[in-house]
């Protein structure tokens, strides 16, 4: 008896087989096409939050916060201010944005209340800021980029020392707001010309938040006696002292020694009513912010406070094209 | 064998054959593995050239395509340039034509000039002094205006009649606006008022259409142009012109200053691509910057891709050469189970022909040889049948009762004459015959039995047929001791008494010879009878093979039946060389002669045919 077997064969045909064969090729082919790895789900949003009472200031540290923001490829949430708008208003903002879920926050704090109530807010979020223009490193403030004032303070009166040729008599513009960045700038000019020595300092002002206050305030600082020279110290102050100066017709004759880099300060600089800007970049106060945002959030190793140069600018150098890169910006 | 034979294939599970199949040098795996192999190392030679062409051209047309945007941008700006170069033209010859730039004429023509550009900031002409004689839009120049301190007055000049673009500069020359433009300024000689005056007329463009020009540029992702002055290298436009000025990017200038064509740099450990191209007509050069591991990305995906490639097709290589093995196997597998059939004796098998040509010839052979075995089966069965029959007629043949019958009823005659000498010759001759007939059994004999037994058979049929004839025996020595099938001689000396001898008138003559010849032993029965026609010769072995009768021998009177069968012996024991052949002719008598083959052992003769 023999036992004949059936040779193996497969439950379908020979072109049945080719025919599966050619489909299981054309899905494996069709399953190879990538799903695009640059694609990513959200991108990470980082707030910027408009300093008060600094327009040019703002715009500057908004365009940099931009560029960066392109560069690194995040979203950049920036929370403007109105002008009447004050460090209450600010705030606001700030934790309305943390609020919000942003990555992480940038301000230029109007006052030291402002960054201390939002860096303990954001803290306990685990959200970090960073502060802009201001070195004070509070709970929940990561990081900082911000002149040293002082420093800056001490540059302008040294400046204003030079234009007296280190005698004379000078006068202080502040603000009336209770800002730390601006005692610190008084305190460096002052102390410049204590170790100059023959400079006078003839008392001070205080102005008000609009333009015309300053005004008000640099024309009761002038008629109460003759000054030779005098230190405004924020953009709005030495508005109005370059008012009241060219009001008495005695522009060029009083120096004047300032902060800032506001077009309309440029324009008297040039037309010698202001004599000197120590100017700071609010270019790189914003890029860095935002660079700093981006350490931070990566966990990566980030210097903690950053301290930028300022840079004394008068109407003979403004044009110099270095000069000329840092105070007009490249409005695209 | 036949249990274990098929317990080995219904217990051993399918895997374990297949393994068993493959493991050995089996055609299915040999064609199997090679298909494969072969498969795998065309489409490995395949994709390494591809991937090798690939990536070569993938890396030349990024270099090509690099080159390309980079010239393409060139073209663009001198264009624009070559653009703005005419239009200055056109306003220097509105306003120079005739030494007179302040009438209502050429303010006209240059309003219209301004509104059909968008990109022209100013226009305005100075003196070598640097005051000014006219602009357009009619604004103050403003008093800390240091005219003769701008680069575009020094250049005018410096050289004169010579147009020069100035780089990006902030404009300031009028209140409030800073922008940032480049200037186009020509120092001049006209006639003014029928004097000779230098003048210098200046242009400023907005720089936010040069900025256009160049930022719509990409290079692959992340790769982007800028422009440099061919002079001193400064940065005439980056797509991040802002944080270059501000000091916080840095663009390596010195060797796009340098180089007229492509190179590649390193800037933070990643390979760049730089393309070089200068801008003639305004002394600007193009860098364009893209990032080679984008390159290296698509090298990679093309090779991720045809790995990709070369796994499916190994696959498939795989599957099918499986297939295709089991395929061309499956026929010889087959045949091999058929013949196994065969060698375990069922013959009756037969391949089914189908498949390719050279099976189908295979298994049509295949069959052919079966059939012819079954034939050959059937031949031996058939012959063996015949054998044993004519075993048992020659034994018949040995105790013929008709020839029995007739001797004793001779002797019981002699005995009646008196004869007893003759009665005592043919007893002993009839004893003799019998005991030599018997011979123990055997089939064959030596040819001295033979002739001996010849002898007494012819001694009594002499005596039967009254000294009717006479006879002879002559036989060589090497004869004698051959071996032959027994009793073929009695049929034929029988054959010639009854039919040659009986009948003649004259006395008979018969005579038996035995002799070696070559290879053969040569017996002949020679008669002086009445002979045959040759038609009678041809039908005694022609005769038509009919079913023996036994009885036909018992009759040996028969029609050569008898002789028939001698020589159908002869052919069975010894093959179809042998038999008898007849020579005869009428009147003069017959000669049969038996040849067989000289054999001189027995044993190996009984062996044979036992």
């Amino acid at each position: 008896m023999i036992r004949t077997f059936r040779p193996l064969r497969l439950p379908i045909g020979p072109r049945g087989c080719f025919a599966a064969l050619v489909a299981v090729l054309i899905l494996l082919t069709s399953c190879s096409s990538d799903t695009d790895p640059d694609e990513e789900p959200g991108l990470q949003h980082i707030a910027l939050v408009a300093p008060v009472h600094a327009e040019e200031q703002g715009d500057a540290i908004r365009l940099g916060a931009e560029a960066a923001a392109k560069e690194y490829g995040l979203a950049l949430d920036y929370v403007s201010l109105e002008p009447s708008d004050d460090e209450e208003e600010q705030l606001q903002a700030a934790l309305k944005m943390l609020e919000k879920g942003a990555s992480a926050i940038l301000i230029d704090p109007a006052s030291e209340a402002v960054l201390q109530e939002l860096g303990d807010k954001a803290a306990a979020a685990g959200t970090p800021v960073i502060a802009l223009n201001d070195e004070r490193m509070t709970t929940g403030i990561l990081s900082a980029i911000a002149i040293n004032n002082e420093a800056a303070g001490r540059k302008a009166g040294e400046q204003l020392a030079d234009l007296l040729e280190g005698r004379g008599t000078v006068a202080i513009l502040r603000s009336d707001r209770e800002d730390p960045d601006l005692i610190a700038r008084e305190e460096g000019a002052k102390r410049a010309w204590s170790d100059i020595g023959g400079i006078e300092i003839a008392g001070g002002a205080a102005c008000g938040k609009r333009e015309d206050a300053c005004w008000q305030a640099a024309k009761q600082l002038l008629d109460q006696g003759a000054v030779d020279g005098i230190l405004a110290l924020d953009i709005q102050a030495s508005l109005g002292a370059a008012k009241e100066v060219a009001r008495r017709k005695v522009q060029g004759e009083i120096k004047i020694v300032t902060f800032g880099s506001d077009l309309e300060q440029l324009q008297l600089l040039q037309d010698g009513v202001l004599h000197k800007l120590v100017v700071q970049n609010g270019f790189s106060t914003g890029y860095l912010g935002v660079e700093q945002a981006v350490k931070v959030m990566d966990g990566s190793r980030y210097d903690k406070p950053i301290v930028l140069e300022t840079k004394v600018i008068d109407a003979d150098n403004m044009f110099w094209m270095d000069n000329q890169k840092v105070l007009f910006p490249f409005v695209k | 064998m036949k249990i274990t034979y098929t317990k080995r294939y219904s217990v051993l599970p399918f895997v374990q054959r297949w393994v068993k199949r493959f493991r050995a040098h089996s055609i299915q795996s040999i064609i199997m593995w090679s298909f494969s192999a072969f498969i795998l190392l065309i489409v490995i030679v395949v994709a390494v050239l591809l991937f090798n062409k690939f990536s070569r051209s993938a890396e030349q047309s990024v270099f090509l395509n690099a080159q390309q945007i980079v010239d393409q941008v060139s073209y663009n700006l001198e264009d624009y340039v070559d653009g703005m170069a005419q239009l200055y033209r056109a306003i220097e010859e509105n306003m120079l034509a005739d030494g007179q730039w302040d009438d209502e004429q050429v303010t006209k023509q240059l309003d219209t000039i301004m509104r059909s550009r968008d990109d022209i900031v100013s226009i305005a002409l100075f003196n070598d002094q640097g005051d000014m004689l006219r602009n357009h839009p009619a604004i103050p120049v403003k008093p800390s205006a240091k005219v003769t301190e701008q680069s575009w007055f020094h250049s005018a000049m410096r050289v004169s009649d010579h147009l020069s673009f100035s780089l990006p500069h902030v404009q300031n020359l009028y209140d409030q606006t800073f922008e940032w433009v480049v200037t186009m300024s020509k120092g001049i000689t006209v006639v003014h008022d029928g004097e000779p005056m230098y003048v210098i007329l200046l242009v400023d463009i907005n720089f936010k259409k040069i900025d256009e020009l160049s930022s719509r540029i990409s290079l692959g992702k992340r790769g982007y142009a800028y422009i440099i002055d061919e002079g001193a290298g400064n940065i005439v436009y980056h797509p991040q012109q802002q944080l270059i000025y501000m000091g916080l990017r840095n663009e390596s200038v010195e060797r796009a200053l340098t180089s007229s064509e492509s190179y590649i740099d390193e800037s933070d450990g990643v390979k760049r691509l730089n393309t070089v191209k200068s801008v003639v007509n305004i002394g600007w050069k193009i860098v364009g910057v893209s990032y080679l591991d984008e390159i290296m990305t698509t090298r990679e995906e093309v090779n991720r891709y045809l790995v990709r490639v070369v796994a499916i097709v190994l696959v498939l290589a795989i599957a099918v050469s499986l297939i295709l093995s089991a395929m061309l196997t499956r026929p010889i597998r087959r045949m091999g189970r058929t013949m196994k059939a065969v060698e375990r004796g069922d013959f009756d098998v037969e391949l089914p022909l189908q498949g390719p040509l050279e099976v189908v010839q295979l298994s049509s052979r295949f069959n052919l040889m079966l059939n012819k075995i079954r034939q050959l089966m059937k031949q031996i069965v058939k012959e063996q049948e015949s054998k044993r029959k004519y075993e048992l007629e020659a034994l018949q043949a040995q105790i013929n009762p008709h020839f029995l019958y007739n001797t004793l009823n001779s002797v019981v005659r002699m005995v009646g004459m008196s004869k007893k000498e003759e009665v005592i010759t043919m007893i002993t001759s009839l004893s003799k015959l019998f005991r030599l007939s018997l011979s123990k059994g055997k089939t064959s004999i030596s040819v001295r039995e033979e002739l001996e037994h010849a002898r007494h058979y012819m001694t009594i049929q002499q005596m039967r047929y009254k000294q009717k004839f006479d006879f002879a025996i002559e036989a060589d020595e090497a004869a004698l001791s051959c071996y032959t099938l027994k009793l073929v001689l009695q049929p034929l000396i029988e054959n010639a008494i009854v039919h040659g001898i009986e009948y003649m008138v004259d006395q008979g003559h018969i005579r038996i010879g035995a002799a070696v010849k070559g290879e053969l032993l040569e017996m002949t029965v020679t008669d002086n009878g009445v002979g045959m026609t040759p038609e009678m010769v041809e039908g005694i072995l022609d005769a038509k093979e009919t079913p023996h009768n036994p009885a036909q021998f018992i009759n040996t009177a028969g029609s050569g039946v008898a002789v028939r069968n001698v020589h159908d012996r002869i052919r069975l024991y010894y093959g179809k060389r042998y038999g008898l052949e007849f020579e005869s002719e009428q009147e003069a008598g017959t000669t049969v002669r038996i040849r067989i083959p000289v054999i001189h052992d027995m044993d190996e003769e009984e062996r044979e045919h036992d």
